[in-house]
């Protein structure tokens, strides 16, 4: 991998660092500058490689949810983004020693706590690898690798309209491509440099076309003004491009974060109203009061509930 | 040459007299009176100061100039000067941006940031603590200086990362010479050009704005001393602050009246906290 790295970027001027952490955690970085000019870190990542499910997102009712981070960061910038708080540093990480990631893997699987469930992995959490599959192709080995795996389930969420980079694999079981999507208005104000709507529903229309297991992240659902208007229309764009009855699962959620993150966010940027609304915080989470997100959850299902088997919803509460 | 622009304050390091004067000439600076123990030259928005040679006496100059700057966030701080080159192929008197600085004393790294576009050449820099002549193949960086390190330190410490910038001029390939004031003078003078450019492009890209506009600030400010808040309740203020400026597009000029309410204790505090919070939740 760090030979294609060097070999597709090489021209890049390349400063050689001990350990990336001399780079991408050093004090004093400012993620929204760094933003302006992101650098690609190339590393070896040590200690674990794999991480218990977070209680801010949801397990799909599978026990054995684990998370990973192949990458760090993401080549988009949407403003309700909890990595600006998570990370010092807006750089992107690329950890190059896959085989140990593999490694670890298959100890997770061997271990899971329950042995009838498999271990339901999401790959792409804390980046977005489909967005940089062309450079960085994960995906692919990730799919390569489950695709020899039986009690393996692993979840790709993007944002990208990217899906063309692996549309000469053949889909299987063991993969779920999972589209995070949003009304044109807040994509266009929130969610910066992301491909539109339209560009997102036709790449998961493309996969589900040729035989991908589809999931739809509704997540997170913005207290915007005119929320019930432009939420309603918008999942009926979805599914007048999406055939509903070929769509895996749904998942929504409204907007929820780390407070600790939100915090050091704040410290760095006041330009978002999505960061300041009042939020309440329960344990160390911010989130909408319970009323508000009863209310949202309530009214986005129903929407949904037009389309799809209710079952088939997932919400985070 | 229209030579510098806006308002942010630059602050420049050399070690030697003679790597700063064809700037204090081109810059038209004026040694600070009063002033002994520093050579400090300045006009308008730029100073300059000669450290000396020594990365411990550069982080002094550093930290002389840039301590009480009025607004970090509007400073940047360049170290300029000579460099000797391991590489016999690049060019003597090439200004190169220092991307790496590794301190060789305590062989710890530090990375400026290059957010900045520019057009030089960039290398990695090792800072001695003394003159760096045999033993070149134990070098593992492009370039050698005295300086660096302790400016990189000291800056950092002052105003944001991304406003420090080390460019080094290639004096010599790591041999024997004397340094000739000349020589000097006439390899500086031929980068001055590509300096300006830098530090105008530098002036311009500087990033971290202030969230809140000064008179906001200040209503923000005298709210809190009037009411007498705590820590916590000037952040919660702040923050409240923020987010209603930012939803309903407008200022704080509401909160004026607030300033002559009179609060005789704390249950009185709390309560005007909890209205005015109240308000600005809105």
């Amino acid at each position: 991998m760090t030979k294609h790295l060097l070999s597709r970027f090489s021209k890049a001027k390349r400063i050689f660092i001990d350990n990336y952490k001399d780079v991408f955690a050093r004090p004093g970085q400012h993620f929204q500058t760094q933003k302006r000019s992101i650098k690609l870190i190339l590393a070896v990542k040590r200690g674990h490689l794999i991480y218990q499910g977070s209680n801010n997102a949801q397990d799909f009712g599978y026990s054995n949810f684990h998370y990973n981070a192949n990458i760090l960061n993401c080549v988009y910038n949407c403003d309700y983004c909890y990595l600006q708080g998570m990370y010092p540093s807006a750089n992107i990480v690329v950890f190059v020693n896959m085989e140990d990631y593999f490694s670890a893997t298959n100890i997770a699987i061997n271990q899971r706590t329950d042995p009838d469930a498999p271990l339901y992995l999401a790959i792409s959490y804390d980046t977005d690898l489909l967005a940089l599959e062309s450079i960085v192709p994960y995906c692919r080995e990730w799919i390569e690798y489950s695709r020899k795996k039986n009690n393996l389930l692993i979840e790709i969420r993007t944002k990208s309209a990217n899906y063309r980079s692996l549309n000469n694999l053949s889909p299987h079981d063991q993969v779920i491509l999972a589209w995070s999507l949003a009304p044109k208005t807040v994509a266009s104000r929130y969610e910066i440099n992301t491909p539109s709507l339209e560009r997102r529903l036709e790449s998961a229309s493309q996969a589900i076309d040729d035989g991908w297991s589809v999931r739809l992240c509704f997540d997170p659902i913005l207290l915007v003004p005119n929320w019930r208007e432009i939420y309603s229309q918008f999942v009926k764009e979805t599914f007048e491009k999406i055939p509903a009855e070929k769509i895996r699962d749904i998942s929504i959620g409204t907007f929820r974060m780390n407070s600790e993150y939100l915090k050091r966010i704040k410290k760095q940027r006041a330009d978002s109203d999505i960061l300041y609304f009042p939020y309440e915080t329960t344990g160390r989470v911010v989130s909408p009061s319970q009323k508000i997100k009863e209310e949202i959850n309530s009214e986005i299902s129903m929407f949904l509930e037009s389309y799809i088997d209710q079952k088939k919803i997932e919400v985070w509460v | 040459m229209f030579i510098i622009i806006g308002t942010i304050a630059k602050v420049i390091i050399t070690a030697l007299h003679e790597e700063a004067r064809p700037l204090i000439e081109k810059f038209g600076l004026k040694k600070a009176p009063h002033i002994h123990r520093m050579a400090l030259y300045s006009r308008d928005d730029i100073s300059l100061v000669v450290s000396g040679v020594g990365k411990v006496k550069s982080a002094i100059a550093t930290t002389y100039a840039l301590a009480n700057v009025k607004s970090p966030e509007n400073t940047i701080a360049i170290n300029f000067g000579l460099c000797g080159c391991r590489d016999t192929r690049r060019p003597l008197g090439e200004l190169v941006f220092i991307n790496k600085i590794t301190d060789a004393a305590t062989n710890r790294d530090y990375y400026p940031e290059v957010i900045l576009k520019h057009n030089l050449p960039e290398a990695s820099l090792t800072t001695f603590d003394n003159h760096v002549l045999k033993n070149r193949n134990l070098i593992f960086s492009d370039m050698v200086d005295m300086e660096a390190s302790g400016f990189f330190t000291a800056s950092t410490t002052f105003i944001p990362l991304e406003n420090v910038y080390c460019l080094k001029l290639i004096s010599d390939h790591l041999e024997d010479l004397k340094l000739d004031p000349h020589m000097v003078r006439e390899k500086i003078e031929a980068c001055l050009d590509t300096f300006i450019v830098f530090i105008n492009s530098g002036s311009k890209s500087t990033s971290r704005t202030l969230p809140i506009a000064a008179n906001d600030a200040s209503i923000l400010k005298q709210l809190c001393e009037v009411l007498n808040l705590t820590i916590t309740q000037q952040h919660q203020l702040r923050d409240h602050a923020i987010g209603y400026m930012i939803r309903h597009k407008t200022n704080l000029d509401f909160l004026s009246p607030y300033f002559k309410q009179e609060v005789k204790d704390k249950a009185e505090r709390s309560q005007l906290m909890k209205i005015i919070s109240h308000e600005l939740r809105a």
